[in-house]
This record gives C-alpha cells, sequence and structure tokens, in this order.
C-alpha cells in the first residue's frame, strides 16, 4: 500500500524523534504530532510552523515523562535506603570496600592534581601562544642553549617584522637590598625590559604595567619582597638601594605564580644591568641573557629560525662556531625544555599510574562486592520470586555500586585535603583543589562517572543474575546468566 | 470503584463530549477549551493510557488521513465503568459544593 503524501511534514529528524520517545502500535501518536503540524501549517507559513511544531515537541517531551520521573524519584529513595540498610548490616566489609576505593581515588587525584599543575605552566599568560624564547643549538655537539648576547633582542625587533615585541631577561641575579635597617641578600632578582609587562601577564598591585620600569635606576617588588622592607609603609616611590645603588620603587607586582619557569622577587632594569663602557664585540660575545619574542599571528616559525641564524652570522662575522637560532615555544618551555630532558616522560608516567590505579581500585571494588554474592543470593531470589524483573534488580545494584562510590569520591577528596600538605612538601608545589577551577571540577566528575560505571556494571548484572530456584535449592553453584539471554 | 483524580475527570469528560471523534489531538484541543489552561499532545497520552488500563475507557484504531501521513487515529470511547465514575462524581460533586456559590464563598461560612 503506498499512500501519496502531498501534506506538509514535519522534518525527518522530529519524526524519528518522535517515533523514539511516543512508542505505540502503529504510530498513532506520530500521526497525532503530524496532524498538529498539518493545522499549524495550514495557519501560517512552513518555517513558522516547524518552529511553533518544535516548540510544541519540546513543551510535550517533559509533560509526557512527568509520570515516569516521578516514579523514578520514588525507586531511587528506596535504594538509597536499601544501600543504607545493607551498609549498616555490613560494616566491615562496607569499611574495606569503601576505604579500599576511597584511598585508590585519593591517590588518583593527587597525581593528576601534580599532572594538572605541570601541564598549566606559563598558561596563565595572555599571549602564552605567540612568546618564544630565543634558543639555538651547537651543530659541532648537538647541545641546545637558550643564552643569548643582549644585542640580539635590539636588532631583531629592528629587522624583522614578524616580531612584534622583545624582552630580554637576566635571572637568578643575587643582589644585596637595603632600606633602612633591613638589609638582607636577595637571590631572586630578575632584569628584564619594560615590555616585559606588555608580554608578559603580570598583575600590578600598585603602579601600571605601561610605565614600570621605563625610567633608568627604577625597581618593580613583587608583594613579598615588599613585605620584607616596608611591611606597613607605602612602597610606592620609595629608594631602596640595592648593591649600595638607589633604585626608586615604582610597582608592587603579585608573586610569580608556581607553574611559571620565570621566577623573581624583583625586577630590575635590564639597561641598568648593562655595562655601557663595554665595547660592541664584548657584548655581542657575552652569551648570558634570554632572549623573548612575541611574533605577528601567521608567522612561519622555520623562516624565522632561518633568519635568525643568518642574522646572527652577519652580526657576529667572527663567529668560528657553527650555530641553529630558533624561537622554542613559551608554553613547552616547562615541559620538554629546548632539546629536551623535560619531566613530560614523568607526567605522562604518572598519568598512566593514576588511571591505574583507578582501574586497581575498581577491580577490587568489583571483586569484593561479588565475593559477597553468597549472601545477596537470597535477597535476589525472594526479590525474583515476589515478582521483580531481572531490569530492576540491575537498577538496584548499580544504584547500590553508585551511592558506594558516591560515598567513597567524598572520603577521597577528604583524604586528599589530610595529606596535601605532605604531599606537597614532598613535591615542592603548592598543590591544592580548587573547585574554582572548572576544567578540575570537570575531570573530577569524569572520574566519579567513570568509576560509577567500571566498578556498577559487573556486580549489578552478575548478583542479578542468580535464578531463585537455584538458590533454594542450597545449590552452592550460582551460574551466571548473561542478561541478553 | 475509587475516586477520580482531577486530571483524570477531565480527560474523561473531554473524551465524553466529543463523542465519535475522541483521539489524542482532539482530546487536547478540548481540554485546552474547557480548563483555560495549554494542554500539550504530551500530557494527554499518559493520562488516556491509564484510564484505559483502569477499564474506564476503550480504544480502537480509526481511519488515517492524509493530514495524519497515513497514520491511524487512535479513538477512545467511554466505557460502562467510565459513564459510572463520571456520574458517581458528579452526584459527589453536586453534594460536595451544593449551596455554594463564589460570592457565598468570598463572603465566608456563617451559621
Amino acid at each position: 500500500m503506498t499512500h501519496k503524501i502531498k501534506e506538509p511534514q514535519p522534518s525527518r529528524f522530529s519524526q524519528w524523534l518522535i517515533k523514539r520517545i511516543f512508542k505505540d502500535e502503529g504510530e498513532v501518536k506520530l500521526g497525532d504530532f503530524i496532524e498538529m503540524y498539518s493545522t499549524f501549517a495550514e495557519k501560517k507559513g512552513w518555517l513558522q510552523a516547524r518552529l511553533r511544531f518544535w516548540w510544541y515537541l519540546i513543551r510535550s517531551i517533559p509533560e509526557y515523562f512527568k509520570d515516569s520521573l516521578y516514579m523514578g524519584g520514588t525507586m531511587f529513595k528506596n535504594y538509597f535506603k536499601l544501600t543504607y540498610r545493607n551498609i549498616s548490616r555490613n560494616k566491615i566489609h562496607s569499611i574495606i570496600n569503601i576505604a579500599g576505593l576511597s584511598v585508590g581515588m585519593a591517590c588518583t587525584f593527587l597525581i593528576l592534581l601534580w599532572v594538572q599543575h605541570e601541564l598549566s605552566y606559563e598558561k596563565f599568560h595572555k599571549n602564552a601562544d605567540d612568546i618564544y624564547l630565543i634558543a639555538w643549538e651547537r651543530i659541532a655537539n648537538n647541545r641546545h642553549y637558550t643564552n643569548t648576547p643582549a644585542p640580539l633582542a635590539l636588532r631583531i625587533k629592528e629587522e624583522f617584522p614578524e616580531i612584534k615585541d622583545v624582552t630580554r631577561i637576566a635571572d637568578k641575579l643575587t643582589r644585596v637590598v637595603r632600606y633602612n635597617e633591613t638589609v638582607i641578600k636577595e637571590t631572586e632578582m630578575m632584569a628584564a625590559d619594560p615590555s616585559f609587562f606588555r608580554m608578559f601577564t603580570v598583575s600590578f598591585i600598585q603602579g601600571h604595567s605601561d610605565t614600570a620600569i621605563a625610567d633608568p635606576q627604577t625597581i618593580v617588588l613583587t608583594r613579598s619582597m615588599a613585605m620584607r622592607y616596608f611591611r606597613d609603609e607605602d612602597p610606592l616611590n620609595k629608594i631602596l638601594l640595592v648593591d649600595r645603588r638607589p633604585l626608586k620603587v615604582v610597582g608592587v607586582i603579585e608573586d610569580a605564580p608556581d607553574n611559571s619557569e620565570i621566577r623573581f622577587n624583583g625586577i630590575l632594569r635590564f639597561n641598568d644591568l648593562l655595562d655601557a663602557e663595554k665595547q660592541d664585540m664584548q657584548q655581542w660575545n657575552n652569551f648570558s641573557f634570554n632572549t623573548y619574542v612575541q611574533v605577528r599571528e601567521g608567522t612561519d616559525l622555520l623562516s624565522l629560525s632561518n633568519k635568525l641564524t643568518e642574522g646572527m652570522e652577519r652580526y657576529r662575522p667572527w663567529d668560528h662556531y657553527e650555530r641553529t637560532f630558533y624561537p622554542f615555544p613559551l608554553k613547552k618551555m616547562h615541559l620538554y625544555m629546548p632539546g629536551g630532558g623535560g619531566p613530560i616522560k614523568y607526567v605522562a608516567i604518572f598519568f598512566m599510574a593514576a588511571l591505574f590505579i583507578l582501574l586497581i581500585s575498581c577491580i577490587n571494588f568489583i571483586n569484593l562486592t561479588t565475593a559477597r554474592s553468597s549472601k545477596r543470593a537470597r535477597e535476589v531470589g525472594i526479590r525474583k520470586v515476589l515478582g521483580s524483573d531481572r531490569k530492576l534488580l540491575v537498577k538496584q545494584f548499580f544504584g547500590e555500586s553508585a551511592i558506594y562510590v558516591l560515598t567513597s569520591f567524598i572520603l577521597a577528596l577528604f583524604l586528599v585535603q589530610l595529606v596535601i600538605p605532605s604531599f606537597n612538601s614532598i613535591v615542592h608545589k603548592t598543590l591544592s583543589i580548587q573547585l574554582t577551577n572548572i576544567p578540575f571540577v570537570f575531570s573530577l566528575l569524569a572520574i566519579l562517572l567513570l568509576t560509577v560505571v567500571v566498578s556498577g556494571f559487573y556486580p549489578s548484572l552478575y548478583l542479578s543474575s542468580f535464578h531463585p530456584s537455584k538458590i533454594f535449592r542450597g545449590n552452592s553453584s550460582l551460574k551466571y546468566v548473561p542478561l541478553w539471554f | 470503584m475509587g475516586m477520580l483524580s482531577r486530571t483524570d475527570e477531565m480527560i474523561l469528560l473531554a473524551v465524553w463530549r466529543l463523542g465519535d471523534n475522541a483521539y489524542g489531538v482532539t482530546i487536547a484541543q478540548m481540554l485546552t477549551r474547557t480548563s483555560g489552561k495549554k494542554w500539550v499532545l504530551g500530557a494527554v497520552y499518559v493520562p488516556l493510557e491509564r484510564l484505559e488500563k483502569k477499564k474506564y475507557l476503550s480504544s480502537c484504531l480509526g481511519q488515517s488521513t492524509k493530514k495524519r501521513g497515513g497514520r491511524s487515529k487512535r479513538l477512545y470511547k467511554l466505557t460502562k465503568d467510565g459513564l459510572d465514575i463520571l456520574i458517581k462524581t458528579k452526584s459527589q460533586e453536586q453534594s460536595i459544593w451544593a449551596n455554594i456559590t463564589i460570592s457565598s464563598l468570598e463572603k465566608g461560612y456563617d451559621t
């Protein structure tokens, strides 16, 4: 029988959706919906009809499920009560079960916190994608270096149009700093060009990033360094004696974040550092600074590398080493390091370890749960005799596992909070669970979900599989029957 | 025979009013017209099926139209039980609401 349908029809997708949701014999409900659509289409054009129809459908679906949702809620309450009773009836078993899972989860979380921290290095800089460190390789021994001479930055900024900004950095400087009676030997001082504050993301507490260290004899302090000298005083425009030279404080910034390789207490002017007396050739031979560049969008890094190498041959014609210069991405600096050898290997290893620990705790959970099957068998038998459906039992046991996992999850979070101070002292970091860190929270929830599925799947199928007649006949060999049989 | 819920009562009445033409779309439209509240198709199927299970309604497949994309209608009819419970509900309602008007409700009950 073929129908010639000339009438306007709702979209195929919505028809499919209706068929899936409003199941019945003969597609009567679909017919009702199509009739509704036709009514809409008669009154208005097809586009408006489509929109109205979708809106109608969207309102219809929750109405249809209202009843079953309510029932679902009641069922869930019932599972919850049953699980609670089961936990309190077998206290020792439950404690072992939950403890095993929560310790496993806590381990996983700790490792993942560390991994996440390792991966987050330098990502907080707004321009992180465009910033590169100039590195070079000595062809003779295949070694990689990141130190460059000071004039390089100025020349490439002038000559290469793809370079938007440059800054030179000299770090780990030691300076004796004095203010009134306070004299401290500071070991983490850094010198940079004023463009540093344009390129890198540094938040100013006092002063402004545009004007900081623009004038000679000025310095910017981090919050904690400023505290060491000024405490309650306002540090702005005060004079510090740095290696006996008076420098004016023009800004106070937040301490360098943990997840950065660029460490500093105070930032000096790079130009104050240079010895103006030195000859040009001596300057070019002094490979002791880092040069960071910010490139324009769409820069070809390979050609930039060639230009750098070729340029250096021009700037230093007397060089008798063969070197290849190249831009190395800031974001990769911590994990990979120019020439390799960064902690990326350990990050990968520990990440795998975290997953395996989680998997093993899930397997342990499955093992413990199914080990108790002989005790649960009678319950299953009674339920089946009283008319419980196999699917209902699967749901119940799955829900039970989910509640166990949820309890372990919450315990694991407490456990992590408990051990994180000592963990931090081992890994030399200041990790913490930050619930404002959305990706982290999502990964926690993903782990929770994964654990629920992995550890609930098998026990629920296994425990619900027993055949009542065999259980009550005292047959000790309980055979697993596949659900889809 | 128990009591009818408000939704069930409205649906049974709609089916009664519609006579030979009571199916999903018309029932939803009738309910929208009589109750003053927008009823969507999704909201009528569950109570209809429940009432059929309780034997207050019976149903059969009706003819198909082009407008329905060739699918047939499911026509609902009140059963004897359904009619009985409507009569019972109506008489109960009348005795509950006996001598009460909106204005007397507003005034308050005095002895």
